[in-house]
This record gives C-alpha cells, structure tokens and sequence, in this order.
C-alpha cells in the first residue's frame, strides 16, 4: 500500500516536470528567438529559419553609435525616457502616496464623494481623453515635447490609489492613536509613522510607475507626433517596424528590444515580492 | 465475440482512412467544437446544455458530408437552423441516460448505446420529432448495442492518453470514433434494406413519462436561472434610478436649505460678514486675517478678470458652438475687391474652454461661500470673545487684564495666520495634500473626460473639423445611427457594434478565465511538494511578464508573422496549406489571440494565486485525503471553490480589464483581418481598438465617443451585477 504511493508520487512527479519544462520552453522561446535575432548579421525583415546563419554584435554597436543621416537615435530616445521615467516616477510616487494616505486615514466630508467619482471615472476607456488632452496640451505648447508625456502620465496618477489604500488600511490605526495623543500632528504621523512601516508599497508604487513610461505606446504616438527627437524606446521601437522601415531596422529593433527588456526584467525580479503583495493587497479580500 | 473484436478493428480501419481523407478541417472542426462545447459547458452548464445538441448536430452533419466529400467547416454550426429539434433531443438523450444511470451506472449506458443512432436520424431528416428520433435509433439499435460497444472499448487506450494531455488528443481521436459511429449506421441501413425488414411506422407518440419529468425539470431549472438573472439586472437598473432620485432629491434640498442659510447669515451678519458677500475677504481683514483676506480678494479679482478677457466670450458661443465659419480668401462681386481670408470661431476650443470656465465658476462658488461662511464664524467669534471680555470685566477688576483678554481672543478669536498653517498639517491635512492631485485630475482626467462626453452629442468628425469647419449640437442624433443604421453611411453601424460587443465579451470571458484556471494549475504544479527548484521555475516564468508587454506582443506577432518561422515550420511538415497565416482569416486570428494571451496571462495569474494557494488551510485537504478524495476531486471541491472566494473581486476587475484590453490586440493583429461587413473594423477589433481606429484613424470623434459612452454603461453594468453575486457569496460569512 505504502509502496504503490510512493509510485503513484514518483510518477506524477516526472509528468509534473514533464509538464513544467515543456511549458518553460514554449514561454521562453520567443524571448530566445528576440535575442537570436538581435545577433543576426543578415539584414532583412522576419526571416523563416530560426536561427540565424551569422552572428554579429553590430546591431548593438550601430544603435549606439552616432550618425547624423541615421533617423534611429536610439541613446537619445532612451535618454528621454528615463528623463520621463525618472520625473513620473518622483510625482506620482507622491500624489499616489498622500493621496492614498487622505483616503485611508484622514477623515473629511469628501472622502466618500471622491472615491466614487474616481471610480466611476476608471469606468470610462482611458484613452477616451486622449484627443481633448492633447488640445489641453497644445494649448500651453507642450505638444511633441517630453513634459507633456511628463504631465500626462503623472496627471491622472491620483485615480491609481487603490493598492496603496489597500496597505495603508492594514496599518492599524491604535499607532496612529498613540501618536495622536503624544501630540503628532497629521503630516507628523504620516511622515514618521506610515511612511516607514510601508516601505513595500513605497517601493512597488516608484517601481510601477518607473516602468510605466517604458511601455506606454498609445499617449506617446498621439502627442510626440512625427519628431523623432523627442520619441520615447516604446514609440521608437515601433516606429523602427513599421511597414516602410520593417526591412530596414528589424535587427536593430530587436537589438533594441532587448536592452529595454534588461534592466526592467532586473527590476521586475528584484521587485517581485513587493509586486505580488501590491496586487493581491490591493483587489483581493483575503 | 473474437469475429466481434475483428470487426471492431476494421471500423477502426476505416475510420482512420476516412479521417486522413480529409484531416486538416475535420482537425479544426473537432478543435472549434470541443473548445466552444468543453470551455461553454465548464463556465455555466446551462451554456453547454443550451449549445449542446446544435453543436452536435452540425457536427453529425460535417461527419456525413465528410463521408460524401462535400464537407465545409461551416457545417458545425448548421444544427443552429434547427435549433428547437437539436436541443429537445439532446436535453431528452442526456436526461434519460442520466436518469437511467442512477440505477447503478449500466442502465445508463445501454440506454446510451440504444439512443446512439439519434443524431444521424436528426441528420437525414432534421424536422422529425425529437421523441420519434429516439423511438427510432432505439429501434436500430435492438440487438446491437454491444457492438457499437466493443467499437468504442477498442478506442480506450486513445482515450486515456486524451485524459492525460488534457483532452488536447481528442481533437484527433473523437473524429475517428464518430467517423467509425457513422459508418455503423450506414450498416445497420443496409442490413434493415437487405433483409427487407420494413422499419415500423412509428405514430407521433406522446412523451414517455421520463421525457414529460425530465422536460419539466429542465425548463424549471432554466427558468429559474433566468429569473435570477433578470432579477439581479432589474435590481441594478433600480439601485441605479434609485441613486439618481436620491441624488436628486439630495441637490434640491442641499439648494433650498442653503438658499434659508445665507439669507439668514446675511440677515444677521454685521456690515463686514455682508459686505463679503459682495468682496470676497473683507470678513477676514477687518478681523485682523490679513493674508486669508488678502487671498480670497485676490481669487476674487483673478476671477473676475478672467471672466472679463476670456470666459465670459466662450461662455455665451456654448449653446450655438460658434456662428462665423472659416474662410479662404475669395473675390467679392460686390465691393469688386478681394476678401482676405479669416479664421472663424473654433467649436473645439469653444466646447473645450466653455466646459473648463463653467467647471471654474462652480470652483469659484465654492470658495465664495466658503468665505461667507467663515466670514459669519469670524463674526460669532468675536461675539463670543466680546461677551467673555465683558464677563472679564465685570467679575475681576485685575492688572493684567489686558493679558487675559488677549488670551481670550487667542483661544476664541479667528484663528491667527500661524494657526491656520498649523491646522493645515493637522485637521485640515487632507486640504495641502490633496489639492495638488485634485487640480491635476481635473486638468487632465475630469475635463476631458467631460468634453469628449458632449462630443457623443455633437457632429464632430473629419466633415465637421475646427478650425476649418464648425460643428455643433445634435442632440441623440449619433445614439440612434449606433442604433437602427437608417443613415446610409453608418448603415453597418449596428451591426458591427453589436458583433464587435459579441467579440468582446466572449474574448473576456476566454482570456480572463482561461488564465485563471491555467495559472493556478501552474502554480499549483510548481507549489507541489516534492517538486525541486521552485525558484528557477517561477522566475522562468516571470521573466515573460517582465519583459515590457508591447516588447513581448510584437516579437510573438512576428514570429507568428505569415512569413514567419512558425508558419514556414508547419508547412514544412505539411500541417498546412501554402496559403495558410495565422492572421488570414477571423476564426484563426481570434483562437491565436487568445491563446497568446495565454502565454501573456498565466505567468501573472500564476504570481498572484501562488501566494494564496499557500494559504489554503491545509488541514482541508488532509481530511479530504482521508475520506478517500483524489487529486482532481481535492481541485475541484477545495481549491477552486476557496480561490474563487478570496479572488472574487480580482476576477471582476480583471474581467472589466479584458474587456477593454487594447494591448494584446492591437499589438498582435491590429484589429485584423479587416473585412467589409463591419464599419472601419476587423475581425479582432474589441471595443476598445475599435474606439482607438475611429479616433485616431478616422477622427469620427462623435461616433468613438458614443461608443465611450457605451462601453463604460458596460463595464459599470457588469461590474454592477457581477460585484452583486461575489457580494452576495462573501456575505456567507465563512467559507465552506
């Protein structure tokens, strides 16, 4: 009896890591494919053998090389997105942070009011803005700039407060107490009190919020226009594949690809903890 | 029973012969089938058991045109054209064997084998009554059950190997068994014909007892479950109404009761109170706050200014949205000169502007009572450190009077400027820290939401583009050219909403529960004791989510590109035809759709349910294990039922999510294959990468818009009912 379970386990085991390296495999195959191709040395558009005939570093040489008649400048568009990246990241951190905080702790009239306008303004399609916007923009001349997307990613970074309300709310608030009776104003609390017991949530909000321009196409496409100079990597990157330029720069693209995915896969890893505790504190009643 | 056997193995025969005939498309049909029929049937079992006996139908249709050579993949879904007959005897078959099954399984299964030929009966004539179509294949079958039978025995080792990949298998093994099912048929014909047995006329025969119970019991059960249905639709349409009569009701009496309030300040207030509410600040600086005072006159001022120069002009062109079209220079008759050209009004900036002044003058009524107010609290305070002088004086007649008295006004008096800062760290904290957020929401989430919501009831597209053209009010026109598609350029209008909404929905449902149930079997199989290397396996995974998704999504489109590796490989080993791309045609672009979104979702539901499945209690499943309970019973009676408790709200927002998912489609097709049906949209599209086109590549504004509109009374709606039914299962308490 004791035997044939152990069996039973051994075998279900081996399907498990049957399974499990099949999968591994299909999940990391394109990403292996990406980085093949970054080495390609044969120029041309999507080729139909997977790996490639002959290898070369060029395409990372040539991205970062500089020549003036080239139209890919990549180290500037990733200078620009960090430059964005860096700034939203420092706002929204803190109108994420203090406005979560008003919500999760402080008690005043509009406090119910607001959470629900703001919920119901999550309800709309995001992008359902973008034209006024873009107006809005224009009309204090930011449009084709990189403060514009500076302006528009950390606007409406006040509606993400959800996640960080979620934590703070498990902060228990008799700490709050105590230190009301010590005689702590409210910013005291929040700034000596909250702001250290969270250093999760602290974390995952500059992460997310670091990586967010990294990725956003949509907002950058409408407001950045043709002006290459002043394109984020996402909105280069596509351009790079775009029907006219595909044959051109694929293997750069992909070169390119892969030095945005880096650091952020890094960052992602590192952050992986603070990231699973983020969501599932924000949305999940457990 | 040896001959048996043999014959058994040459249905099988000819079964696999007549299934290589024509494999690709009977591959794909099997494939549709089993996806829409198993994943259906697993979400409600009343979707499965509503599609069920068309599916099956089409599919017994596809079977014979297969055998004939004229077999069409659209042929799966030709069981819907008669779709009351197809249902009636499914649901009869399924109910009989099930009732019959309660005897100790093998009733049910004869009953099974006697019911078997109904189907190919149904075929050959769809319009025969259901009860007649069983009666039939009862009678075909006499004598013969058992052999049809050992035809399914000899497939078992095809089947547990179906079991053990999922059911992935069954693509290629059910047709086989079916194929081998209909040539049966053609047999037990051809004998009846040999052997002149005349088939007996059978009369149109009342229900049989079972039938009558078992047609009761599922239009009840049906029944009910609309009724549930309807009533939680119709109890969030009254909540809704109800909150806009509250709401109402809320506003009137807020107005009237503020109406009394400050005719009564103003009553009652001194000559500063009332003269702020002409000068904004003048309760404050002749109550020695200065800089407050100074403040509010200069918002006052500012204000005024601003109506002046620049909202005043845009205010009063809101209702008309601007008069003076644009125009180029032309030759005037006239006045025998030249007109030099000249921009008109801008109904944009008009409706942009006029919507921003508008939310700026509620702004400003705000503080204007505000100030009333504390202007009247000054007033009071004053009183009150007046009468406690006066109490002073007439009780105590000692030197540093003049030190208390300044202490009274300290304490009672209007708070000093210092104080007021003070304050504004501590009760009044959420005013510094939320005024910033508040300013840039309005900016750019709240105006231009507002705006492109008044869009929906102008005519602004590229007919009607400022500068060079005006647009202005239509009223409901765009709703109803969504609706009834009478206008001839937005005729298709209707019908591509409507599909697209379809799309949608089923594309939701597939990607947020698809991920769910893959992820945490993921999860579960990494989290499994005994299993080595947890960390390496969940980083492998991770990895995929890490790469920035528009990355990810783009390098699976070109690889899965018509020119592509994955295509180049399967035509290699003559999967498919020359002509084949996984983006060509509607049906393979949305099942490639969702199942990249597969490897988009599951490492992420993986990361999230991994946490908690850790948390399921474990003496659970130890008692489960000792009443006896397997792996799959432990998943299906512990694991799913507590996941779906804790992650009841996730699913919902993910749900909304998917809905409006532009990502993963519009990276991978694009919205693709176009096609002519639908109106500037592809077989994709969802709502969302609908909305996108008709903006940014159309600019019909009004119509991308309305569908804004639409889609959030969507996700509000479904939010709404769905977050009533999760509320409703985490008000019991505990779970079970």
């Amino acid at each position: 009896m004791i035997k044939s379970r152990k069996w039973s386990e051994i075998v279900s085991n081996i399907v498990i890591y049957v399974v499990l390296t099949v999968m591994s495999l299909i999940w990391l195959v394109p990403i292996f494919w990406l980085v093949l191709q970054s080495l390609r040395l044969e120029t041309g558009s999507v080729s139909v053998y997977f790996f490639p005939r002959d290898y070369t570093f060029d395409n990372y040489v040539r991205l970062f090389t500089y020549n003036p008649a080239d139209q890919v400048k990549f180290p500037l568009w990733f200078l620009n997105t960090f430059i964005i990246a860096a700034i939203t990241c420092v706002a929204s951190t803190i109108i994420v942070l203090l406005t979560s905080y008003a919500f999760s702790r402080l008690d005043f009239k509009a406090r119910r009011p607001m959470m629900k306008i703001i919920l119901i303004l999550g309800m709309f399609p995001g992008f359902m803005t973008m034209i006024a916007i873009y107006h809005i923009l224009k009309l204090i001349n930011l449009t084709g700039s990189i403060w514009g997307l500076v302006l528009v990613y950390s606007g409406g970074a006040a509606m993400g407060y959800y996640i960080s309300k979620g934590f703070f709310d498990t902060i228990p608030k008799s700490i709050d107490e105590a230190a009301m009776i010590d005689g702590a104003s409210k910013a005291q609390i929040f700034w000596h009190i909250t702001l250290p017991l969270s250093k999760p949530i602290v974390i995952y909000t500059t992460l997310t919020s670091f990586i967010g321009p990294w990725g956003d196409f949509i907002f950058a496409r409408l407001m950045l226009g043709d002006r290459l100079d002043s394109y984020t990597v996402a909105r280069g990157l596509y351009w790079m594949i775009t029907r006219e330029n595909i044959s051109t720069y694929f293997t750069r693209f992909c070169a390119g690809a892969v030095i945005v995915a880096i650091p952020i896969t890094l960052l992602f890893i590192f952050m992986q903890k603070y990231y699973v505790s983020g969501v599932t504190g924000g949305s999940v009643k457990g | 029973m040896s001959c048996e056997l043999k014959d058994a193995r040459e249905y099988r025969r000819l079964a696999h012969e007549e299934f290589q005939k024509n494999k690709k498309e009977t591959v794909i049909v099997y494939l549709v089938y089993l996806l829409l029929y198993g994943l259906l049937g697993s979400v409600t079992v009343i979707g499965g058991i509503i599609i069920g006996g068309p599916m099956l139908l089409g599919l017994t249709t596809y079977i014979v045109a297969n055998r004939r050579g004229t077999a069409n993949r659209k042929m799966l879904f030709l069981g819907f054209r008669h779709f009351v007959n197809a249902l009636v005897t499914y649901v009869l078959k399924q109910v009989v064997v099930a009732l019959w099954s309660l005897l100790l399984i093998v009733p049910g299964i004869i009953k099974h084998y006697s019911y078997a030929m109904a189907f190919f009966l149904l075929e050959e004539n769809p319009a025969i009554d259901p009860t007649l179509a069983l009666k039939k294949s009862q009678d075909l079958m006499k004598g013969r059950k058992w052999k049809l039978f050992l035809i399914d025995v000899s497939y078992i080792g095809w089947i547990l190997l179906s079991v053990l990949t999922l059911g992935i298998l069954l693509i290629w093994v059910k047709p086989k068994i079916d194929i081998a099912h209909h040539e049966f048929y053609r047999r037990l014909l051809k004998e009846r014909e040999e052997a002149h047995v005349e088939t007996p006329a059978f009369n149109r025969l009342p229900f049989d007892v079972w039938a009558t119970v078992a047609v009761f019991g599922f239009l009840y059960a049906i029944l009910r479950y609309v009724a549930d249905f309807l009533w939680t639709i119709i109890k969030a349409f009254l909540n809704i109404f109800i909150g806009l009569y509250k709401g109402a009701l809320f506003v009137g009496k807020k107005l009237w009761s503020g109406l009394r309030k400050y005719t009564r300040i103003f009553i009652r207030g001194n000559w500063k109170t009332r003269l702020s509410f002409l000068f904004l600040g003048t309760g404050h600086i002749f109550n020695r706050q200065i800089v407050k005072g100074v403040a509010y006159l200069a918002l006052e001022a500012g204000f005024v200014l601003m109506m002046i120069f620049f909202g005043w002009n845009y205010l009063i062109q809101i209702g008309t949205l601007g008069t003076v079209q644009s125009h180029p220079a032309y030759w005037d008759p006239d006045i025998n000169d030249y007109v030099p050209a000249a921009l008109g009004d801008n109904s944009m900036l008009i409706l942009l502007f006029g919507v921003a002044v508008i939310m700026l003058i509620i702004a400003f009524l705000i503080v204007y009572f505000k100030n009333i107010d504390s202007a009247y609290e000054n007033q009071l305070k004053i009183k009150e450190c007046r009468d406690r002088t006066a109490a002073l004086a007439s009780t105590r007649l000692s030197n540093d009077q003049k030190a208390e008295t300044l202490k009274i006004y300290d304490r009672y008096g209007p708070n000093s400027f210092k104080k007021d800062v003070r304050e504004l760290f501590d009760n009044r904290f959420h005013i510094t820290i939320l005024t910033l957020p508040t300013m840039t929401a309005f900016a750019f989430t709240i105006l231009p939401l507002i705006f492109m919501i008044l869009i929906a009831f102008t005519n602004f597209d590229r007919t009607h583009q400022p500068p060079g053209q005006l647009f202005t009010w239509v009223a409901f026109d765009n709703f109803v050219n969504m609706f009834n598609g009478t206008n001839a350029y937005y005729s298709n209008l209707p019908a591509t909403l409507w599909k697209i909404l379809q799309w949608s929905l089923v594309w939701a449902v597939f990607a947020t529960f698809l991920n769910y149930i893959f992820g945490m079997i993921l999860a579960l199989m990494i989290n499994k004791k005994g299993i080595a290397l947890k960390k390496m396996w969940r980083t492998i995974f991770v990895i995929t989510i890490a790469v920035p998704q528009f990355i990810s999504l783009l390098v699976v489109a070109r690889i899965l590109d018509d020119n592509g590796p994955i295509v180049k490989l399967l035509m290699d080993w003559g999967w498919v035809g020359p002509t084949f791309g996984f983006f060509k045609t509607g049906i393979t672009a949305r099942i490639t759709v969702i199942v990249v979104n597969l490897w988009v979702g599951v490492p992420y539901t993986m990361l999230i349910t991994s946490g908690i499945l850790m948390n399921i209690p474990a003496d659970l499943y130890e008692s489960a294990t000792i009443d006896g309970a397997g792996a799959a019973t432990k998943f299906f009676k512990i694991t799913l039922p507590y996941m779906l408790f804790v992650t009841g709200p996730y699913l919902v927002t993910a749900f909304i999510g998917n809905i409006n998912n532009f990502n993963v489609i519009y990276f991978l097709t694009g919205g693709g294959p176009s096609s002519l049906n639908l109106f500037q949209a592809g077989e994709t599209d969802l709502l969302v990468t609908w909305l996108f086109k008709l903006t940014v590549d159309q600019s019909d504004y009004k119509i991308a818009s309305t569908l804004g509109i639409l889609i959030f009374m969507i996700s509000s709606f479904v939010s709404l009912v769905m977050f009533s039914k999760t509320g409703a299962m985490q008000k019991e308490d505990q779970f079970q």
